[in-house]
C-alpha cells in the first residue's frame, strides 16, 4: 500500500506556503515608473566656463554672461537641472575644450552626464563661438559647432547662445526648441486698460505692442509670427483688427460687420482668418479674408442658445476646435472641415473653453470649470478622459502650447492678481513666468520666428 | 467500469507530479537565496586586519589625507575649510554615494578625526575607512 498522492500534494503546498509566508525576505519598496514624463528625471548638465579669447573686463563678463543665459535656458526647458559648480571636481577655467583634455571620470564623480564646453572669440564687432557638447558616460563628443554673431557682442550673445540651445535641443530631444518664440497677452499694465503684450518665450523684453486706449484682448498670431489680430473695443463695440507685431505698428480693422466681432484665428495658410461674429442677433463662426470679407460660415444655427466663440484651427488645418452653447453649457467642439462633421468634445463639467491645438495636432489643452476653479485640461483630439493638470491653485485659464509641444503657458490668478504661468505639458514645473505691473492673461505662444 | 483499451477515458484528477517538482525546486531556490538578500553591512570603522570593503556600482569619493595634510576629493586638492561646502554639494548631485577616507600614516589621529567630523557634518552617512591589508612577515 502506498500513500495518497493528494496528501503529499497537500502537505507539499503548504510547506511551500509556509516558507513564503515566513521567509525573511519581503518585497516592501513600491517602486513607482512613469515613463512617459520626461521632465520627472531631469539630466544633470555641467557647463563649467567659456575659455574667453579678449582680455578687456567687459569682455569677461560677457563670458560669464553667457554661461549664465545657457544654463537659465537649459533650466527653463525643463529637461535639464544643473549641476551645483560648488560640486566641480575640476577648475572650471582650466576645464578642457576638446574631447582630448577632458577627464571625463573627474565629470562622471560630480555626477553630470552631459558636459558643454566651448571658447569665444569676443572683439568689438562680433563674436565667434565654438561649443561642444560630451556625453561624459559614453566619453565622447555629441557635437562641435561653430557660430558667428556679427554686430556688438552684448546685443548678438543672446541669440548665439540660444542657437547654442536650440542646438543641444535638437540633439536631447530631438526636437527644435522654442528659443525664436513669443509670446503675446494682453496686460493691464499701469493704465488699467487692457492692450496687448508680447515677450520672448522665457519672460524677458516685456513690450507692449498696442495703444488703443480701448480695452483689447484674445490676441493670435499670424502662422509665421510676424502679425497679431485681436478684438479691441477701439470703436466702441468690440471688432477685430490686425497689427504688425511690433509696438508703435499701425492697426488695421479686418470687420466690424457684426454687432460684435470677437476672437480672431488664422488658418494654418496664413491668408485666411476665422471670427465670431454676431449678425442679426446670431453669434456664429465666419471663414474671412484678411481684408473682412465672409467668405463662409462655419457653423450652423443649431438651437436658440446656439452661441459659437473661440475657433481654432489645427496645425495641417483639417479640422477647426470651438466652443458653442448649443446643447445649453458652453463645451468644446470640433468640425471636420471637410466632411463638415461636427463632435462634442468635452462632457466633463458645466463650462469648457478656451481650446488650443498641440503642435502635433493630436491633442487639445483646455480650461474646464470644475468645483468653482478654472483648471487646464489636456484631451486627446480625437476625444477621450481628460488630464488634469492643475489643480487647487486658484483659477488657471487660456493655455497655449509652445511651438514644439513640451511647455504650455497659461494665465493664473493663485497669487491674487492674474499673470503668466509655464508649465510642462504633463504639469509639473509650474512657475510664473514674468511680473509685470496690472493683470495679465489670455497669453498665447507664437510659432518660432523665421529670419 | 473501465471501459479497457479506451484512450478517450477521462482523467478526473490534474497530474500534479510536474508541479510538485517545480515547487520543489522553488522552495530550494528560495531556501538557498533567502540569507543572500539581506542587506550588506555597512563598514563604518576601519579594522587592521578586515576584510575587504563590498563596492557597489556607484563610485564612490575618495577623501584622502597627505602626509604633508593636503586634502583631496579624488583627485581634486581642496582646502580643509572648503572640504564640507564641496562635499556636500556633491552628495546633492549623488546622494547616498559612499566616501571612503584614506589617510597617510604619518598623519596625527587628531587630524584624522577633525576632517572625519568634517566629512560626518557635511552629511555622508556611509563613511568607510581605507587600509593596506595587514602585511605578514
Amino acid at each position: 500500500m502506498h500513500t495518497h498522492p493528494k496528501a503529499i500534494v497537500r502537505s507539499l503546498v503548504l510547506l511551500v506556503l509556509f516558507v513564503f509566508i515566513f521567509s525573511p525576505v519581503q518585497a516592501e519598496e513600491r517602486i513607482q515608473l512613469r515613463v512617459t514624463n520626461p521632465f520627472e528625471n531631469k539630466t544633470p548638465v555641467a557647463v563649467p566656463a567659456f575659455a574667453i579669447r579678449g582680455t578687456s573686463p567687459t569682455e569677461k563678463a560677457l563670458g560669464q554672461k553667457a554661461i549664465t543665459l545657457l544654463q537659465e535656458t537649459l533650466r527653463f526647458t525643463g529637461y535639464f537641472r544643473m549641476v551645483d559648480p560648488e560640486a566641480f571636481l575640476e577648475e572650471p577655467a582650466k576645464t578642457g575644450i576638446s574631447e582630448k583634455e577632458i577627464h571625463f571620470d573627474r565629470w562622471r564623480s560630480t555626477g553630470a552626464e552631459l558636459l558643454i564646453t566651448g571658447s569665444m572669440t569676443i572683439s568689438g564687432q562680433s563674436i565667434i563661438g565654438d561649443f561642444y557638447l560630451y556625453d561624459i558616460y559614453r566619453q565622447k563628443s555629441l557635437f562641435g559647432v561653430r557660430f558667428r554673431g556679427a554686430g556688438d557682442p552684448s546685443t548678438t550673445l543672446r541669440p548665439l547662445i540660444l542657437k547654442l540651445a536650440d542646438k543641444i535641443m535638437v540633439t536631447y530631444s530631438g526636437k527644435h526648441g522654442y528659443f525664436n518664440s513669443k509670446i503675446a497677452f494682453a496686460s493691464t499694465g499701469t493704465t488699467g486698460i487692457k492692450e496687448i503684450w508680447t515677450c520672448t518665450f522665457d519672460g524677458d523684453e516685456p513690450t507692449q505692442v498696442t495703444r488703443n486706449a480701448a480695452i483689447t484682448l484674445t490676441p493670435s498670431w499670424s502662422p509665421d509670427a510676424s502679425k497679431i489680430a485681436y478684438t479691441s473695443y477701439a470703436n466702441e463695440k468690440p471688432d477685430i483688427y490686425i497689427q504688425k507685431a511690433r509696438p508703435g505698428a499701425r492697426r488695421e480693422l479686418v470687420t466690424a460687420q457684426g454687432t460684435t466681432n470677437i476672437t480672431p484665428t488664422w488658418l494654418p495658410d496664413g491668408k485666411n482668418m476665422a471670427a465670431s461674429l454676431t449678425i442679426n442677433g446670431d453669434q456664429a463662426i465666419y471663414l474671412l479674408t484678411e481684408k473682412g470679407k465672409i467668405r463662409k460660415r462655419l457653423t450652423r444655427k443649431w438651437s436658440k442658445w446656439g452661441i459659437d466663440v473661440s475657433p481654432v484651427f489645427s496645425p495641417s488645418g483639417d479640422r477647426m476646435a470651438f466652443v458653442s452653447k448649443r446643447s445649453g453649457t458652453p463645451q468644446i467642439y470640433v468640425k471636420h472641415l471637410k466632411s463638415e462633421r461636427i463632435e462634442r468634445l468635452t462632457f466633463d463639467g458645466r463650462y469648457n473653453t478656451s481650446p488650443t491645438w498641440s503642435p502635433t495636432g493630436d491633442r487639445i489643452a483646455y480650461a474646464g470649470f470644475q468645483e468653482g476653479r478654472f483648471d487646464i485640461y489636456v484631451m486627446d483630439a480625437q476625444g477621450g478622459r481628460p488630464m488634469q493638470l492643475t489643480r487647487d491653485t486658484g483659477d488657471n485659464e487660456t493655455p497655449s502650447w509652445s511651438p514644439d509641444g513640451s511647455l504650455l503657458v497659461f494665465s493664473s490668478n493663485r497669487r491674487g492678481t492674474s499673470s503668466i504661468y509655464i508649465m510642462n505639458a504633463y504639469g509639473t514645473d509650474q512657475r510664473q513666468l514674468m511680473s509685470l505691473p496690472g493683470e495679465q492673461t489670455a497669453p498665447v505662444w507664437s510659432p518660432n520666428l523665421t529670419r | 467500469m473501465i471501459s479497457g483499451g479506451n484512450d478517450k477515458g477521462l482523467m478526473s484528477e490534474i497530474n500534479v507530479t510536474p508541479f510538485v517538482d517545480v515547487m520543489l525546486v522553488l522552495l530550494i531556490v528560495f531556501m538557498v537565496a533567502a540569507p543572500m538578500m539581506t542587506q550588506g553591512v555597512d563598514v563604518s570603522l576601519p579594522e587592521a586586519a578586515s576584510d575587504s570593503l563590498s563596492m557597489d556600482e556607484e563610485e564612490p569619493f575618495y577623501i584622502t589625507l597627505k602626509s604633508g595634510g593636503e586634502i583631496f576629493i579624488n583627485d581634486f586638492p581642496v582646502d580643509e575649510d572648503r572640504l564640507r561646502p564641496k562635499l556636500s554639494a556633491l552628495l546633492k548631485e549623488r546622494p547616498g554615494t559612499r566616501v571612503f577616507l584614506r589617510a597617510d600614516r604619518a598623519i596625527r589621529y587628531g587630524t584624522v578625526i577633525r576632517v572625519m567630523a568634517e566629512i560626518k557634518s557635511a552629511g555622508v552617512e556611509k563613511l568607510g575607512m581605507v587600509t593596506e591589508p595587514l602585511e605578514t612577515k
